[in-house]
C-alpha cells in the first residue's frame, strides 16, 4: 500500500483508515454475493421439496375423493409467496395414465415449462426451475405434482444484502470520520502545532517560542523535549549574547587598538581605539583596506628583508610581514611606527595573533596595538627627572643611598660626594657590599653605628649616627648618617633611604670656635688678673701718695708715658716682624744660592778629580762638601723655625698613627743596619696642621732613633697617656732607651741651637726640639721631657683631640 | 733632519756660577740640546724678540725656557707674563727654575702659565733627577699647551 509521503500525518492516517474499511467491506460484499449467487438453486429446490412434502396428505385426499376444486384451491394458496409462479397436479389413473387434476398459475405469468407430466426431478431453465414429485401409496403412484419456481425472487435477496452492505459502508465512513477527527485532536494537531512552532522558530529565530504540551503521551513528551531544547538554545543564545556584549564593550572601551583581518589581510573589525589612534573610521577600512595602510613602508620593507633572511624564504613587503610568523606560531610582539591619517607618526607596540575555528583552520588574524607615545614620553620624562635628581643629589655634596633591606642591595647616588668622602668613583663604590661599608667605619665607631642601625631598622624609626668613615687614602672623615625606613603594606621594613654627609668641616669649625672661646676666656682671665694687679698697684700708689697732688699728676704722666712706650714697642715689634720676614726670604734665596753653587762645584770637582787627588786632598774635598751641606741644613732649619712661627695653620683632623707610619717608612732605609724594636700603641686622631705635626713626629722619632744608636737593641715606644672624661687634649709620648740627657739641662733642651751632645757623638743642628716646641705650642699644647744620662728619654706632648675622636671618648 | 729636531733651550739666570751648574746638569739630561744662556729678564726678552745683539738667521723661538725668578731689572715673573702675552711665544714651554720655595712664588708662576716649577736642589745629582722628570717639556715635538 502506497501512502503519499509528503501528505500531512492527518491525511495519511485518514487514508489508511478508510482504505482498510473499504477493503474489508469489499471482501465481505463479494463473499456474500458469491455465496448468495451460488446457493440460490439448492435453496430453491429445498424450499420446493419442503412445499411438495407438506402438500402430500392434502393432495392424496383430494385425489382419492376426487375433489379437483379443493385441489385447485390448495394450489391457489401459492399466491402468497412470490417464489412459486405455477403448479400443476396430475391424477394417476389405474390404467397408468395421468390426467391434469388441478392447476395454478400466478397472475400474468406465462408458464416456462410445458404442461406435460415428467419424471420426478428438478429441472432448471433460465431463471425458472421445475420440481416434479410423484406421491406413492402402498407402492402405487397416486398423483404427480409439478411446481414451477422463480430464481429471480431468490436472487433478489442478494441485492438486498448488498444494499445492507452499502449502508454498513456508509456507517463505517461516518465512524471513520469521527475516529479520524479524534485522531486529529489527539495526535495530528499537537504534532502539527509542534511542526508549526518549529517552523516559526526556524524562520523567526525566536527561541522564546514554546510548543503546547497538552498530553503526557509520546507527543507530549516530544513537545516537552522540544521545549527543553529550545530553553537550552535560548540559554546558549543568551550566553552568546552576553559574551558578545561583553566582548563588544571590552573591545570598544579599551584604549588598545583592536583590529582583526581576514587571512588575506582585509580588515574585518576596527574598534573605537583604532579609529581614534589612526584617524580612519571603520566604514572606511573594514572590507576595504589592509594594515599596510597605516604602517611605514620603509619599516615594512626592512622587516620583510629581515624575515627573508631569518626564514630562508622570500617574504614580500606587505601583510605577510605582520603575520608570517604567527601563522604557524605563537603571538608576536613588536614595536612599529604607525601613521595617522593626517601623516603624524607614533610608536606602537603591536601584538599579532592568529584566529582559528574549532577545527583549527586559520580564519584570520587579530592585532592589538598600544600607543607608546605617552609611555616613551613618560620614560623620557623619568630619565630627565632622574638626571635632574642626580644633578641635585650631586650638588648637595651628600652621599645618598637607597637600601633594599631584604636583599641588602644598596644604590648610591651623588658621584662627587662619593669621590670626595670615600676617594672612590661611584661605580667603584657601588660594588662595595654592606659588609665592606661597615668595615670602612672607624673600628672605634663601628659597633655603635651598627647597633644603632639595627635598632632603628627593627623599630622602623629614623636612623641617625655620627661616625668616622675611612677614605681611600686611609684618612677618616666625620660622617653624619641620617636615614629613614620605609615599610610595605604589612608594616614590614623593606627599604631604607638615607644620606651620608661629611661634617668634618662643621665639627672642626665648631671645635675652632670652642677653642677660640677658651682662648678668649683665658685672655679675659689674664686681662682681668692684670687689671686686678693694675688696680691694686694703683690702689697701692694711691695709698702711698694719696695726699700728694703732684704724685697723682706724676702717676698720670707715668701711665701716659708707659702707654706711649707700649705703643712704640708694638710698632717696633711689627716692623721687626716685617724685617724678619724680609730677612727670611733673603736668606732663603741669597744665602742659599752661593752655598748651592759651592756644593755643586765641589761635586763637579769630586767627580773630575776621582783618582787624581791623593787621599788626603780627596778627604778635604769630602769634608768641605759635608760642611757645605751642614750649613745648608742649618739655614733650612733656621728658615723652617722662623716660618713655623709665621705660617698659617691649616687645621684638620690628623691621624698621628698614620704620621708615625709615614715617618717610620721614610727612615727605614737609613736604619737597615740597626735592630729597632718599635712599640706603637693605638694612637687617636688630633686636630691640627698635618705638615707641622709631621715635623714633630719626624723630629721626635728621628731623635729616638739617633740617640739609641749605641744600643744593641733600640727600644722605642709611642703611645698616648690615659685620658680622663672631658679631656680635650691628648698626651702623647715617645720613649726610647737611648743616651738620655742630664736633667740639669732640661731648660736648654727645647732652645734654639741648644745641644746637649757634641757633634762627634750625635750630629745635629740643635734646632729640631725648638721646632717641636714651637709647633706644639702653636697648637695650644705643651711639650716636656723626662730622662737621665744613659737611661733613655721620654718626650711628652699634648695636642687637641679631633672633634670626632672626642665624641668617642668615654662619656663623663 | 736630526738637526731640525734638536731641542733648543734658553736658560735665563743672573748667577753665572749657578747657570754653569745648571748647564752641567742639563747636558746630562739633554746632551743634544742647543742651549743659550742670558743673564737677566731684559736680555731674555731681547733674545726672544730677536733684538740686538741676539739677531738670528732663523726666526724661530726656542722650544723651552728655563727661567730664574729673582733677577735684576726684569724678574722672571715679568718675563713669563710677556711670553704668555706674545702670540708668537705663547705656546713655548716655560720651566721655572728658582731657589725660592715660597708658596706665593709657586702660585704666581702657575697663574702666569708656567709649565713646571723646579726649586733648585742642593746637589747637582738631585737637579739632574728633577730635570729628567720634566725632560718631555724640552722636546721639540711636544705640542704646546695651546696647540
Amino acid at each position: 500500500m502506497t501512502v503519499p509521503r509528503n501528505g500531512s500525518i492527518q491525511r495519511r492516517v485518514t487514508s489508511a483508515l478508510f482504505g482498510t474499511i473499504a477493503i474489508a467491506l469489499a471482501l465481505m460484499a463479494s463473499g456474500i454475493a458469491f455465496y448468495e449467487y451460488k446457493g440460490a438453486e439448492p435453496r430453491l429446490r429445498a424450499n420446493l421439496d419442503l412445499i411438495a412434502e407438506s402438500l402430500f396428505t392434502t393432495v392424496v385426499s383430494t385425489v382419492d375423493f376426487n375433489l379437483p376444486s379443493v385441489a385447485t384451491e390448495t394450489l391457489a394458496r401459492f399466491q402468497a409467496g412470490p417464489m412459486i409462479q405455477a403448479a400443476r397436479l396430475y391424477k394417476h389413473d389405474p390404467g397408468g395414465t395421468m390426467r391434469l387434476f388441478a392447476e395454478y398459475s400466478q397472475l400474468g405469468h406465462t408458464p416456462v415449462f410445458s404442461s406435460i407430466p415428467r419424471p420426478d426431478g428438478f429441472l432448471v431453465s433460465g431463471d425458472a426451475a421445475l420440481l416434479t414429485t410423484t406421491y406413492v401409496r402402498n407402492g402405487t403412484p397416486v398423483a404427480t405434482l409439478q411446481i414451477e419456481g422463480s430464481l429471480t425472487a431468490v436472487r433478489r435477496r442478494l441485492v438486498e444484502s448488498l444494499r445492507v452492505l452499502g449502508l454498513g459502508f456508509l456507517i463505517l465512513l461516518l465512524v471513520g470520520a469521527a475516529v479520524s477527527h479524534l485522531l486529529q485532536r489527539s495526535i495530528s494537531r499537537p504534532l502539527r502545532k509542534l511542526a508549526e512552532t518549529a517552523r516559526a522558530v526556524s524562520t523567526t529565530e525566536d527561541v522564546r517560542l514554546r510548543a503546547e504540551v497538552d498530553s503526557a503521551d509520546e507527543i507530549g513528551q516530544l513537545a516537552g523535549q522540544f521545549n527543553t531544547m529550545l530553553e537550552r538554545l535560548a540559554e546558549r543564545d543568551r550566553r552568546i549574547v552576553e559574551a558578545y556584549a561583553f566582548q563588544t564593550a571590552l573591545v570598544e572601551s579599551t584604549g588598545v587598538a583592536v583590529i582583526s583581518c581576514k587571512p588575506d589581510g582585509t580588515v574585518l573589525t576596527f574598534n573605537l581605539a583604532a579609529e581614534q589612534m589612526l584617524g580612519y573610521s571603520r566604514t572606511e577600512v573594514v572590507g576595504k583596506a589592509t594594515p599596510s595602510l597605516w604602517h611605514l613602508e620603509s619599516e615594512v620593507r626592512q622587516r620583510a628583508e629581515e624575515l627573508t633572511r631569518e626564514l630562508g624564504r622570500t617574504i614580500e613587503p606587505g601583510f605577510a610581514v605582520f603575520v608570517c610568523r604567527v601563522s604557524h606560531g605563537p603571538p608576536e610582539i613588536r614595536e612599529w611606527t604607525w601613521l595617522h591619517r593626517d601623516g603624524t607618526r607614533f610608536p606602537v607596540q603591536l601584538v599579532v595573533s592568529s584566529m582559528r575555528d574549532p577545527e583549527g583552520r586559520l580564519v584570520g588574524f587579530c592585532g592589538l596595538a598600544t600607543n607608546l607615545t605617552e609611555r616613551k614620553k613618560a620614560e623620557e620624562s623619568l630619565r630627565a627627572s632622574e638626571h635632574r635628581y642626580r644633578i641635585v643629589v650631586d650638588q648637595t655634596g651628600q652621599m645618598v643611598y637607597d637600601l633594599d633591606v631584604k636583599t641588602g642591595v644598596n644604590l648610591w647616588f651623588g658621584a662627587s660626594a662619593v669621590r670626595q668622602i670615600t676617594g672612590y668613583t661611584l661605580e667603584e663604590f657601588q660594588a662595595v657590599t654592606l659588609q665592606g661599608w661597615s668595615e670602612m667605619i672607624h673600628p672605634d665607631d663601628r659597633a655603635a653605628a651598627l647597633e644603632n642601625f639595627d635598632q632603628s631598622c627593627a623599630a622602623g624609626l629614623p636612623y641617625s649616627a655620627l661616625y668616622r668613615f675611612r677614605h681611600r687614602d686611609g684618612s677618616y672623615r666625620v660622617i653624619q648618617d641620617l636615614g629613614v625606613f620605609l615599610r610595605d603594606e604589612s608594616g614590614r621594613v623593606v627599604q631604607m633611604l638615607g644620606v651620608m654627609s661629611d661634617v668634618s668641616q662643621r665639627v672642626e669649625s665648631a671645635e675652632a670656635i670652642r677653642r677660640l672661646n677658651i682662648e678668649l676666656e683665658q685672655r679675659v682671665r689674664e686681662r682681668t688678673a692684670e687689671l686686678g694687679r693694675r688696680v691694686s698697684e694703683v690702689e697701692k700708689l694711691n695709698a702711698d701718695q694719696r695726699g700728694l697732688m703732684q704724685s697723682l699728676a706724676s702717676s698720670q704722666q707715668n701711665a701716659d708715658r708707659a702707654a706711649a712706650r707700649l705703643q712704640q714697642a708694638n710698632s717696633s715689634l711689627l716692623i721687626a716682624n716685617q724685617e724678619l720676614e724680609a730677612f727670611s726670604y733673603s736668606v732663603s734665596h741669597d744665602l742659599r744660592a752661593p752655598l748651592r753653587n759651592i756644593t755643586g762645584f765641589l761635586e763637579l770637582l769630586e767627580r773630575r778629580s776621582a783618582g787624581l787627588l791623593d787621599a788626603e786632598s780627596a778627604r778635604y774635598v769630602t769634608v768641605v762638601i759635608g760642611e757645605a751641606r751642614r750649613m745648608g741644613m742649618l739655614i733650612d732649619d733656621l728658615l723652617t723655625f722662623s716660618r713655623i712661627g709665621r705660617s698659617e695653620m691649616n687645621l684638620q683632623e690628623v691621624s698621628i698613627e698614620a704620621l708615625v707610619e709615614e715617618v717610620r717608612h721614610e727612615m727605614a732605609n737609613d736604619v737597615t743596619d740597626r735592630t729597632l724594636h718599635w712599640t706603637i700603641n693605638p694612637l687617636p686622631r688630633v686636630q691640627g696642621d698635618r705638615t707641622l705635626l709631621r715635623q714633630v713626629i719626624a723630629n721626635l722619632l728621628g731623635n729616638a732613633v739617633k740617640f739609641t744608636r749605641r744600643r744593641p737593641v733600640a727600644v722605642i715606644e709611642i703611645g698616648v697617656g690615659a685620658t680622663r672624661p672631658g679631656d680635650t687634649f691628648l698626651t702623647f709620648y715617645v720613649r726610647d732607651n737611648g743616651a738620655g740627657f742630664n736633667p740639669k739641662y732640661l731648660d736648654k733642651l727645647f732652645g734654639v741651637f741648644q745641644r746637649l751632645h757634641n757633634a762627634r757623638d750625635f750630629e745635629g743642628t740643635g734646632i729640631g726640639l725648638a721646632n717641636v716646641k714651637r709647633i706644639i705650642t702653636r697648637h695650644g699644647g705643651r711639650v716636656w721631657a723626662e730622662g737621665a744620662v744613659d737611661k733613655g728619654a721620654v718626650f711628652y706632648f699634648t695636642l687637641p683631640a679631633s672633634p670626632a675622636e672626642r665624641t668617642h671618648l668615654p662619656p663623663a | 733632519m736630526t738637526a731640525l729636531l734638536r731641542s733648543r733651550i734658553l736658560l735665563v739666570d743672573d748667577d753665572p756660577a749657578g747657570a754653569e751648574l745648571t748647564l752641567a746638569a742639563l747636558s746630562a739630561v739633554e746632551p743634544d740640546a742647543d742651549v743659550d744662556v742670558v743673564a737677566d729678564g731684559e736680555e731674555a726678552l731681547d733674545y726672544l724678540a730677536g733684538r740686538c745683539p741676539f739677531e738670528r738667521a732663523d726666526d724661530e723661538p726656542p722650544h723651552a725656557v728655563l727661567l730664574d725668578l729673582k733677577m735684576p731689572k726684569i724678574d722672571g715673573h715679568e718675563v713669563l707674563r710677556e711670553i704668555r702675552a706674545d702670540p708668537r711665544l705663547c705656546r713655548m714651554r716655560v720651566v721655572v727654575l728658582t731657589s725660592s720655595d715660597q708658596e706665593r712664588d709657586r702660585e704666581l708662576s702657575r697663574t702666569l702659565g708656567s709649565d713646571h716649577y723646579l726649586v733648585k736642589p742642593p746637589t747637582i745629582a738631585a737637579l739632574i733627577e728633577q730635570l729628567k722628570g720634566c725632560s718631555h717639556l724640552f722636546s721639540p715635538t711636544t705640542p704646546g699647551p695651546l696647540g
